[in-house]
């Protein structure tokens, strides 16, 4: 470098210099660059195969005290791949062992009488016992459950009043954006969401605490560089790198092995993705900058993870969070960013649409930065 | 195998681990803190969904309609659109999840006593929860359904309101949810959380006790001395165990004080299966040491091989039976999904010791491979 350089080149000169020195340390880890780039491809198709969150072979045991051929119908409703028909029982205690067991999600009780009594307009009465342990299973079984009942009994209404039009209304059922219910293209998005979490906050957070811990840190110290260098130095290869390997896990996995059409803007998807992982390696660096050792900084980035991922909306929306909570899920920039990315791929939005997560998303991102800024000068004056 | 030098070893490690202070005090602390987080903030109980009503019909039997969905706890109306593209845009936005489009004549046809058709348009980007949001529509739609043919039945037959009440939806059905009446999330979630904890802390704490000391060049001393290997592993083992089956106490403790979820089962037999699966999850970890030489790297690869499945494959989120073959397989291989069903069987269900027997079995056995594993892969002459 000469004299005759302005001082903002020089300065984004050093900066490319300290982003090099990072990037250099990290490929020669090449067992953690393997690992990153397994967990963001063949992980990520896993994930996004082998899971399902929709009811799919629950255990069905069914005591028929009737035995007639409108039970065996009704029966017949609870099909494959929803339900299970694992066996016919003859009386509830046995049922409920069953239950106990694990092996059956739920027991249908049909009473004696039960198709004469709906022939002669009588009222008749089911009984459904779920394994409430499993609450997962057992909340989609009861609403199926639920479901086939009603629309035979509104069968059964009709095939009695034929020759009499009744004002039934029914309900036509549309599902958009995933008219089979097909949830590959969620799964797999909010598996990259939380892939891009995980490393943006322990990348620049590992960096940072290993320099501590070996005390290279205080070489950086005694260079020209301010601490914005530093932890900018920190930031941009890392977010670069998952940036990179996020574009590799969007086109040869999202949109290649797994055949998925995704809609909306890649360029702005991958614009949001960046300013996502950059607030989250600002709050990794917040995380390095609070801690001395890689074990501390193990210890609460991962503690706060599951925390993130709960409160990200995915599973429970925010109308369904307690009041407390609340203002936790907006500070999560996970939640802000599933947002943004399930309406761009998913619902196919636009800026005008998803910029209030993008705002909300700088703000925190900015708020952190400027905390990590403020300790990491205290600390090393 | 010499407990002399087992001793010495798990005592230096012990000395090491208290020292740090910080990280000991976060890991006691920060676990309970996230499970009350957690077991709160998980909340299944379904509450005002954003709905809209597209409203062609504009007469008293459509506003009837858009009341019941007014009146509901169950949802959040958010008021009338005029037009379908009103609510792509609702929809696209987050502000509403479902809307109910109610064509012309509606009225019409139904005091004619014709069927009718409302069309309801469900938020599918999150496929589980437009199943809750379709099936609740649809109870709403059916109970309005229901009061209109009950009172044609009741008005054209001369019978009273209860007797068409029974005409008009012959079958009922009624639900129980055993062991669980209530269905209180908390209940479920919170032993869900002693699962999902102790199946990252273990592993962080020891494989970054390990490579630390790889990092460090400490355990050139472990090699050049007549330390063996089984007894290294034993020796690494029993610290962070002793730590981790503390840990479970304190959660296992949490769950029932804080969350005060009943507990049914044999307190010796799930404090057993509990010990049992945090030395195969600390035991992860070990390994996990072994193959990498930075703590990052360790980190990184115990929350991936740990953390991540098992709450995608433990059976807390999305039930076993939903999974693909392939995910039973990577289910089984966790020891996670076995402590989970000790978990059901002690918490909710109380099946005692007998539900039990196959858990501990099966966390022995798992315990046992992984022990002979690190041995086997532990080598004092490392290649490079």
């Amino acid at each position: 470098m000469n004299d005759h350089d302005s001082p903002a080149l020089l300065w984004a000169w050093r900066l490319a210099v300290v982003c090099r020195k990072e990037l250099v340390q990290f490929f020669r880890n090449w067992i953690l660059a393997l690992f990153m780039l397994y967990s963001f491809t063949m992980m990520a198709y896993q994930n996004a195969t082998a899971i399902s969150r929709e009811l799919k072979h629950a255990g069905l045991v069914v005591i028929d005290n009737d035995r007639s051929k409108t039970s065996r119908d009704l029966i017949y409703r609870f099909q494959e791949p929803r339900f299970q028909l694992i066996e016919q029982l003859e009386n509830s205690r046995e049922g409920v062992l069953r239950l106990d067991d694990g092996d059956a999600a739920l027991v249908l009780d049909i009473p004696q009488n039960f198709g004469d009594d709906l022939m002669n307009g009588r009222h008749t009465q089911l009984q459904l016992q779920l394994d409430g342990a499993d609450s997962a299973r057992a909340y989609l079984a009861a609403s199926y459950a639920e479901r086939i009942v009603r629309q035979f009994s509104t069968e059964t209404v009709r095939q009695q009043f034929a020759d009499e039009p009744l004002p039934i209304v029914e309900n036509d059922e549309r599902v958009w954006f995933s008219p089979n219910h097909e949830e590959t293209l969620f799964l797999a998005i909010q598996d990259l969401a939380q892939h891009i979490f995980l490393f943006s906050i322990l990348l620049p957070a590992s960096a940072l605490a290993r320099e501590k811990e070996r005390g290279t840190v205080e070489q950086l110290l005694v260079s020209p560089l301010s601490p914005l260098q530093i932890m900018l130095g920190k930031i941009v290869p890392m977010v670069g790198i998952i940036l990179l390997t996020s574009v590799l896990s969007l086109f040869l996995i999202i949109e290649g092995a797994l055949a998925l059409n995704v809609r909306g803007n890649i360029g702005l998807f991958l614009g949001v993705t960046a300013l996502f992982s950059g607030a989250a390696a600002g709050l990794g660096i917040a995380i390095a900058s609070l801690t001395r050792n890689m074990g501390q900084v193990g210890i609460v980035s991962i503690t706060l993870m599951p925390i993130l991922f709960m409160l990200s909306g995915s599973d429970t929306p925010p109308e369904m969070m307690p009041d407390a909570l609340l203002p936790v899920m907006y500070l999560s920039p996970l939640h802000h960013y599933l947002n943004a990315a399930f309406g761009i791929l998913i619902k196919g939005a636009d800026i005008t649409t998803v910029w209030d997560s993008i705002l909300y998303m700088a703000i925190l991102g900015g708020c952190v930065f400027a905390f990590s800024l403020l300790r990491f000068r205290q600390s090393f004056r | 195998m010499s407990l002399r030098r087992v001793a010495a070893l798990a005592i230096k490690e012990v000395r090491e681990i208290t020292r740090d202070r910080l990280l000991f005090t976060l890991a006691f602390l920060l676990p309970p803190l996230m499970m009350v987080v957690i077991g709160f903030g998980v909340n299944t109980d379904v509450r005002e969904i954003p709905i809209v009503v597209l409203d062609f019909d504009r007469t008293h039997s459509s506003r009837e309609l858009a009341y019941k969905f007014r009146d509901s706890q169950y949802f959040d109306f958010v008021g009338y659109v005029e037009q379908e593209r009103q609510i792509q845009r609702l929809i696209t936005d987050n502000q509403a999840r479902a809307a109910i489009v109610i064509p012309p004549k509606f009225h019409e046809q139904l005091r004619s006593g014709q069927p009718a058709s409302v069309q309801t348009i469900i938020d599918g980007s999150i496929p589980p929860r437009a199943e809750t949001v379709g099936g609740y529509v649809a109870s709403v739609i059916a109970s309005f359904s229901h009061r209109q043919v009950t009172d044609q039945l009741a008005r054209t037959r001369g019978i009273t309101p209860s007797a068409a009440s029974a005409l008009a939806n012959p079958i009922s059905l009624e639900t129980r949810f055993l062991y669980n009446e209530a269905m209180t999330s908390r209940w479920a979630i919170g032993p869900g959380c002693i699962m999902t904890v102790l199946a990252f802390i273990p592993p962080i704490l020891a494989s970054v006790g390990v490579v630390r000391e790889k990092e460090s060049g400490s355990i050139d001393n472990v090699y050049s001395s007549t330390l063996t290997r089984p007894e290294f592993v034993l020796g690494k083992l029993i610290p962070y165990v002793l730590i981790s089956s503390i840990s479970f106490f304190v959660l296992f403790a949490t769950t029932l004080l804080v969350f005060q979820v009943p507990f049914r089962g044999s307190p010796i037999a799930f404090s057993v299966t509990g010990i049992l699966y945090v030395t195969c999850t600390t035991m992860m970890g070990i390994i996990i040491s072994f193959f990498v030489r930075s703590q990052i790297a360790a980190v990184i690869l115990a929350v991936l091989i740990t953390l991540i499945p098992t709450l995608q494959y433990s059976g807390m989120i999305v039930p076993l039976s939903s999974l693909s073959d392939a995910g039973q397989i990577q289910a089984r291989m966790l020891p996670a999904s076995y402590f989970y069903e000790a978990i059901q069987a002690s918490f909710l269900k109380g099946t005692g010791f007998a539900g039990l027997q196959q858990p501990i079995a099966a966390l022995l056995v798992y315990s046992l491979v992984l022990y002979a594993l690190c041995c086997l892969k532990f080598s004092k002459r490392p290649k490079s």
